[in-house]
């Protein structure tokens, strides 16, 4: 995953999108060394101490890592579990659009 | 305990197999599910085995060894020693693990052929359906069949979930169904209007009916996902803290396209 999505962050980084995470790591002193290794940059909601177990996944019935929403500029849902290629595409197309 | 006896006593004209594994003419559940239990541990075993040496086959890349290697899986087998033992257990609950493993383990999953559900799966979910509908048990295969779409069907496994739902005397055995229902139809992106109505109304009930406080908790979640989290609704806002620490919402990217990712790092 991560190389997938620093490239898109990357090739993006001058469009008006972002990449947002929802971190279900349970130790983040453990995550810090991890993020620096992987060059992950984008910004992350925590879900908490109770990892998977958290507020935020459990409100949106996440029951699968990773689960993926893509949103349009006016924040509606577009596009739900997109991988690789097809999450390339569909965010091209909401940058279109 | 006389109805034990007598029923043993059938079972044992009926099925020359459990002679030998059946003490003093008794047949107790706990000897049904030692039986189930080895049977399903020489299952696992087997399968296993013969997943270590197709994934050694892809390793030498030999494709002639790789089909041939196919011919080798052993759930064809166990397939028929399954329904033997569902044969000897024939009406009675003891019968119902044999026949729940027939129908998770005696479908074809290959979509590129559309979903083949062998006769022997076909034949023990009739069977569950016809004589096992009574049973406390069935709740536990009810939540199972939500994951079962793509062996199964959607559909094979909406209606037979409607079935359990109409036909169980029993409550907890009703809701389970319901959740089930929800779940499966949720995940179907085929699922009609109607249907993802009816997902709604399922999971109300179990919210309204059921007792356990977790059962609740997960239906509520699916509930929130059904009503918010469709593709054309505006997403919840999200408001938390990230990883240093720092408040910020969702709602603050608005105007920018944006992708969430449920992460974590294992």
């Amino acid at each position: 995953m991560y190389p997938h999505e620093r490239s898109l962050v990357k090739r993006l980084q001058n469009e008006p999108f972002a990449l947002i995470g929802v971190n279900s790591d349970k130790d983040l002193e453990k995550l810090r060394p991890r993020m620096e290794e992987e060059n992950i940059t984008w910004r992350s909601f925590w879900n908490g101490p109770k990892g998977t177990g958290g507020p935020i996944s459990a409100q949106w019935n996440v029951r699968g890592w990773p689960t993926i929403y893509v949103l349009d500029k006016q924040g509606v849902i577009r596009f739900k579990n997109v991988r690789g290629e097809a999450m390339d595409e569909a965010v091209d197309e909401l940058l279109a659009e | 305990m006389k109805r034990l006896m007598i029923v043993s006593a059938l079972l044992l004209s009926a099925s020359p197999a459990l002679l030998a594994s059946a003490p003093a003419g008794v047949v107790r559940q706990s000897d049904a599910k030692a039986e189930y239990d080895a049977l399903n541990k020489e299952y696992r075993a087997a399968r296993s085995a013969f997943r270590a040496e197709l994934r050694e086959l892809q390793n030498s890349g030999d494709e002639d060894a790789i089909a041939a290697a196919q011919a080798h899986d052993p759930t064809g087998e166990f397939l028929g020693r399954f329904v033997d033992a569902a044969a000897g257990y024939a009406g009675l609950d003891e019968a119902l693990p044999f026949l729940q493993w027939i129908v998770e383990n005696g479908s074809v999953d290959r979509p590129e052929d559309g979903i083949l559900v062998s006769d022997e799966a076909q034949a023990a979910l009739d069977t569950i359906l016809r004589d096992h509908i009574a049973s406390e048990e069935l709740g536990s295969f009810a939540s199972k069949l939500a994951r079962m779409g793509r062996t199964l069907g959607n559909e094979r496994c909406r209606d037979t979930l409607g079935t359990i739902i109409t036909k169980s005397p029993y409550m907890s055995v009703q809701l389970a169904a319901r959740f089930s229902r929800a779940q499966l139809t949720m995940g179907d992106s085929d699922a009609t209007k109607a249907q993802r109505r009816g997902a709604v109304k399922d999971l109300k009930t179990v919210i309204a009916e059921s007792d356990s406080e977790s059962t609740v908790a997960r239906a509520t979640s699916a509930l929130f996902e059904l009503e918010n989290l469709q593709i054309g609704l505006i997403a919840p806002d999200i408001e938390a803290n990230d990883l240093d620490g720092i408040a910020f919402k969702l709602s603050d990217y608005r105007g920018k396209v944006v992708v969430i990712d449920f992460w974590g790092d294992w």
